[in-house]
């Protein structure tokens, strides 16, 4: 993605950088959980620890989007509302088999649908730039 | 939408990344424009009429 505004190259450094502390924050929360066990609020704040940093790679995003070219954004724009809806219908879908009383294997646990909110956006990408080419 | 863009782009020597530099768009979007992809706004058509200083109907033709 090249951006096109003066602030481009920061907007992805900053993509970076919040990523980077996306993935840190997520790795002292589960290494610093199983090595120190703590209980009530320290445990819950390590918990919550790497929320912190997926509001700097939301604000990263929403930054690094602002600088696209309006094509770009409307790529984006067109993988987000494939991806929306996708992510809805697989949850709701995991939702209603469970009520049934079924369990797919892999998706047991509310943690384990998390690639279901992000391989949707990638296909949602490749779709819509597979339009534009 | 039909469009003159990649003969314009050709009559002044100018690659693909030249033009989307002088507009401030990405390559991929002059791409996509010229392959009649994607049809820009009002507001690049503007800045692409002003670069080639033609009428934005000499660059763009509607389709039928």
């Amino acid at each position: 993605m090249k951006q096109t505004n003066p602030q481009g190259s920061s907007s992805i450094r900053f993509v970076g950088v919040a990523a980077a502390v996306l993935v840190v924050t997520y790795l002292v929360s589960v290494i610093a959980l199983k090595v120190l066990a703590p209980g009530g609020t320290g445990r819950l704040a390590l918990v919550l620890l790497p929320l912190g940093g997926f509001v700097l790679f939301i604000v990263a995003e929403v930054r690094l989007i602002r600088g696209l070219d309006e094509m770009q954004q409307r790529v984006q724009l067109e993988a987000l509302a494939v991806a929306y809806p996708t992510t809805i219908l697989l949850v709701f879908g995991l939702g209603f088999l469970e009520r049934a009383g079924y369990q797919v294997p892999g998706f047991e646990r509310l943690r384990d649908v998390w690639p279901l909110t992000v391989l949707p956006y990638w296909l949602g990408l490749a779709l819509a730039w597979r339009r534009y080419r | 939408m039909k469009n003159r863009l990649r003969t314009l782009r050709a009559q002044h020597g100018w690659s693909q990344s030249e033009l989307a530099d002088r507009l401030e768009v990405s390559r991929q979007t002059i791409n996509a424009i010229e392959r009649e992809k994607y049809d820009p706004s009002l507001t690049l058509a503007f800045r692409m009429a002003a670069l080639f200083a033609l009428r934005i109907e000499e660059i763009f033709e509607p389709e039928k």
